[in-house]
């Protein structure tokens, strides 16, 4: 049994601070573990929310990168149904079920250089997906730009070679959970790198990075946008935007902010978006602006 | 006064109809910077782009401030196509870029001086 290291989780896992926590702990356990058999325990926990995939994904490929097996147990049925409805465990040799109600937006990693298949995906799973409410074509678009923004991040900051997509709609409360993860350079390595300073935490350097006009590009191409964009929009929304990344996590929810840190660390980031799909604003802007305006 | 005026569709050079990745925005950067170094007046379509984000503004059109004045882009750039939404991104993406390369030139003469 000394080859077996096992993981435990709790019965309920949702997107929120506590359970990334979960998440965070079981990258952070498993770091340095090499040629042995890591075994997720699920406890046979009633409630684990599908979007949350994307980050148990690219942590499971960590796990296989280091040499290592695991082998998920206890998965309870509904839980296992909703795994193989989004392709999560067909990704990882497991069996894949149809979604006849289409709440699921499937588990997929994707190189960080295949924007066309992303940009497929996203047309496939989001734009064409029948058995979502009927959104305004703004709404729609503005879905979709936050989405380019966060996977175009990855690009631009985390150096990362894949980024792991996953999402679920949750039919009760009619919002989109949309939650993508890398693993490649942290919020916090860069910020701190960028702003001389090793003392910040991951949350403090999360905290300076939403705010508009702050980058850690040094180059050619301006930026310090995407993220003030989709925090202007989840507001309005009354969404939410969650950011992990090292040990800090960072939530905008109806804009309300709470930052904290954890005791382990992400090796990546982890970006969760909801939307809220009954939403009734036009997000027409009220003045009209000439092209001439703009420079 | 301008040279000759250059027609520029943003799907003829991005191959589709997302303007979401800053490598395309690279491309499209390339293009009109070919023609502002020939004093060239571009007229730039964005007919049938259905979703634009920021990062490839910023490396298309917001790059452009880190080689020329606001006056001469705005003599020698056309915008065709964009709808009122979009339009408004760019004017924020501008704004970010304005301020982005004038800060980028103090640090770089403060770092001048001090070398």
């Amino acid at each position: 049994m000394e080859d077996t290291v096992i993981y435990v989780f709790p019965n309920q896992l949702k997107s929120d601070y506590e359970g990334y926590s979960y998440l965070v702990n079981l990258y952070h356990a498993t770091k340095d573990i090499k040629n042995k058999t890591i075994v997720i325990d699920f406890n046979k926990g009633y409630w684990f929310e599908a979007n949350l995939c994307s980050a148990l994904g690219a942590i499971l490929h960590k796990i296989q990168d280091n040499n290592n097996q695991f082998q998920l147990i206890n998965i309870e049925k509904q839980v296992e149904t909703i795994f193989k409805k989004n392709l999560f465990l067909l990704n990882f040799e497991g069996d894949y079920a149809e979604d006849t109600h289409s709440t699921t937006i499937k588990f997929r990693r994707f190189d960080i250089n295949a924007e066309k298949d992303f940009i497929e995906y996203l047309n496939r799973e989001l734009l064409s997906q029948p058995d979502l409410p009927n959104m305004s074509p703004l709404l729609k678009k503005k879905i979709n730009n936050s989405i380019y923004e966060i996977y175009s991040n990855a690009y631009t900051h985390g150096g990362c070679n894949y980024v792991y997509t996953c999402g679920q709609y949750y039919p009760n409360r009619k919002v989109l959970d949309f939650t993508m993860a890398d693993l490649g350079t942290t919020i916090r390595s860069n910020v701190r790198k960028f702003l001389k300073d090793k003392t910040l935490s991951g949350s403090q350097t999360i905290s300076w990075a939403v705010e508009e006009g702050n980058t850690t590009k040094t180059g050619s191409h301006p930026g310090g946008l995407g993220l003030s964009l989709i925090r202007e929009f989840l507001k309005l929304n009354k969404g939410k935007i969650q950011i992990i990344s090292s040990n800090g996590f960072w939530e905008e929810k109806k804009g309300h902010i709470f930052a904290s840190d954890y005791d382990g660390a992400f090796i990546g980031t982890i970006v969760n978006m909801e939307f809220n799909l009954l939403d009734s604003n036009s997000y027409a802007l009220k003045s009209e602006i000439s092209p001439e305006e703009v420079f | 006064m301008v040279g000759k005026t250059i027609n520029i569709k943003v799907k003829d050079i991005i191959d589709g109809s997302s303007a979401v990745s800053s490598n395309e925005g690279d491309k499209l950067f390339q293009k009109i910077n070919d023609s502002f170094l020939k004093d060239e007046h571009v007229i730039l379509d964005f007919n049938g782009i259905n979703l634009l984000i920021s990062a490839f503004l910023n490396a298309s059109i917001g790059q452009l401030y880190g080689s020329y004045e606001t006056d001469f882009i705005k003599n020698h750039l056309t915008l065709e196509g964009m709808s009122n939404d979009d339009l408004h991104l760019l004017k924020k993406v501008n704004d970010r870029a304005k301020d982005y390369f004038s800060r980028k030139e103090d640090i770089d003469n403060s770092l001048n001086e001090v070398l």
